[in-house]
């Protein structure tokens, strides 16, 4: 069964989330997102998110998105790396 | 109907290959560029993708992309649930004076979730658990504790290990997920986080790290939530999932006096509490789990030099129904949760390569002989 990001066709980045100004790292885990959260650092957080998220997120002025790479490119990339990593 | 991997082009703009991913065709993209598509399809629907005059090229059938991508993975040095089965299984058969190998519980897929008792029964009051693989796609937490198990049943002949096993036991349990952990081996699938629980919506998992019984359910946040899609859906009630259950009553019947359960990644020693910003109200506990914390940051840094944070669990993130609040808030032991190797996703994040499992386990080894040696060396309270 897909997630609900796949059913809906989105691509799912990983990206980091920088809070603009008058939001936080804390004000952005308080939201009921659904972000899968990877990493968090003092002034941002990497997530795994569909696309239709991060551009909410960025309509509603909440965080300045950085899209790293598409998940299934960074799953690839892992996959067949010069070990793979299983 | 057999499923083949296809490679797709499209030199027709009236099929692009961005459209692809919303035909409703049930097809399973698995990456898509500008230039082509790659895509597992069964025969019926790569036919259909031809007649739309898509260039449709067979890459081989899912079969033997699967027995390709098994055999990698245990070239690759990381378990299945079957292979950590025997291997349980064999540690306890060469050590059957200290070892013994429990079945704890049934997955919601009917797999055995598999305990292995370390200890020599003697006047084993005291007994401290490890835990490992809550979330399928953290493989390192499997291999971690495995080799925790194997080191001491090496060293069970001398000291300290020998006097460890004598005073009390040490239980691990290394896989707590096994249909989410053979999920993640199929294609596809390797970042999937939850169990393999189907949601009364039609969506698949809980995420059995917020499945626990103390301050469930209490926030409903991104890294908690109560939403049945997302990967951190906290289930129906708390303890709905089998697997958090076994859990749950092993750590009945045991009384643990400390619970350390393994994750990845990003480099953490997590003390409680993750429901709450506020600190543990016990000055004595506080103490207790904060100094062993950092005495683990600095007995891990001294073996590769790597850095393992420690700190309390919601300065991560915020998580209600863990399973390190639910051992200290219900049985008030110290309880940790690791978040083991890598640090970023940039070196490698949930994917670690598989030259990293020994010095994962090297640099873990010293914080979880001290850990065991404050629960079953401490004075009675």
């Amino acid at each position: 069964m897909p997630s609900q990001d796949e059913v809906w066709g989105d691509d799912v980045w990983i990206a980091r989330l920088t809070p603009t100004a008058g939001s936080s790292v804390d004000g952005l885990l308080r939201l009921p997102l659904g972000l899968d959260v990877w990493e968090r650092h003092k002034d941002a957080l990497v997530v795994a998110a569909a696309e239709s998220r991060l551009a909410e997120l960025e309509r509603r002025r909440l965080a300045d998105v950085e899209r790293i790479l598409p998940r299934a490119h960074y799953e690839a990339r892992m996959r067949d790396g010069p070990d793979g990593g299983g | 109907m057999a499923d083949v991997i296809v490679r797709v082009t499209s030199t027709d703009p009236r099929s692009p290959l961005a459209r692809l991913v919303t035909l409703p065709l049930g097809l399973d993209v698995w990456e898509l560029t500008q230039d082509e598509a790659v895509l597992q399809a069964d025969e019926a629907q790569a036919a259909r993708l031809e007649a739309m005059g898509y260039g449709v090229e067979q890459l081989q059938t899912s079969e033997s992309y699967v027995a390709d991508f098994d055999s990698a993975r245990t070239a690759a040095g990381y378990h299945s649930a079957e292979s950590l089965e025997q291997e349980l299984r064999r540690l306890a058969d060469d050590h059957p004076e200290i070892a013994q190998l429990q079945r704890i519980g049934r997955s919601i897929e009917g797999r055995p979730i598999l305990a292995l008792r370390i200890g020599e029964r003697r006047r084993s009051a005291r007994r401290v658990a490890f835990l490992g693989c809550h979330h399928a796609r953290e493989w390192i937490s499997v291999e971690v504790p495995l080799l925790l198990a194997k080191d001491l049943l090496a060293d069970a002949s001398t000291a300290p290990v020998r006097d460890w096993l004598q005073q009390g036991e040490v239980w691990v349990v290394p896989m707590v997920n096994p249909d989410g952990h053979e999920h993640t081996r199929t294609p596809g699938n390797r970042l999937w986080r939850k169990n393999r629980r189907r949601n009364r919506d039609g969506t698949i998992g809980v995420d059995l790290n917020r499945n626990y019984g103390y301050m469930w359910g209490t926030l409903d946040v991104t890294t908690s939530s109560h939403t049945p899609a997302d990967d951190t859906y906290v289930g129906p009630r708390a303890f709905s999932e089998p697997e958090s259950r076994a859990v749950r009553d092993l750590v009945a019947r045991q009384l643990f006096g400390g619970v350390l359960t393994y994750h990845s990644y990003s480099q953490l020693i997590l003390y409680p509490w993750g429901y709450t910003s506020g600190p543990i109200p016990d000055e004595a506990d506080r103490r207790e789990m904060r100094d062993l914390a950092d005495d683990m940051q600095r007995l891990i840094a001294g073996v590769h030099g790597e850095t393992y944070t420690a700190q309390q669990s919601s300065q991560l993130y915020p998580t209600a129904g863990d399973t390190a609040d639910w051992t200290y808030g219900e049985y008030d032991v110290p309880s940790f949760t690791v978040e083991l190797r890598p640090a970023s996703v940039l070196a490698g994040g949930f994917i670690l390569p598989s030259d990293q499992i020994q010095p994962c386990w090297e640099e873990n080894r010293p914080a979880a002989h001290a850990f065991v040696r404050h629960v079953l060396e401490k004075p009675e309270r």
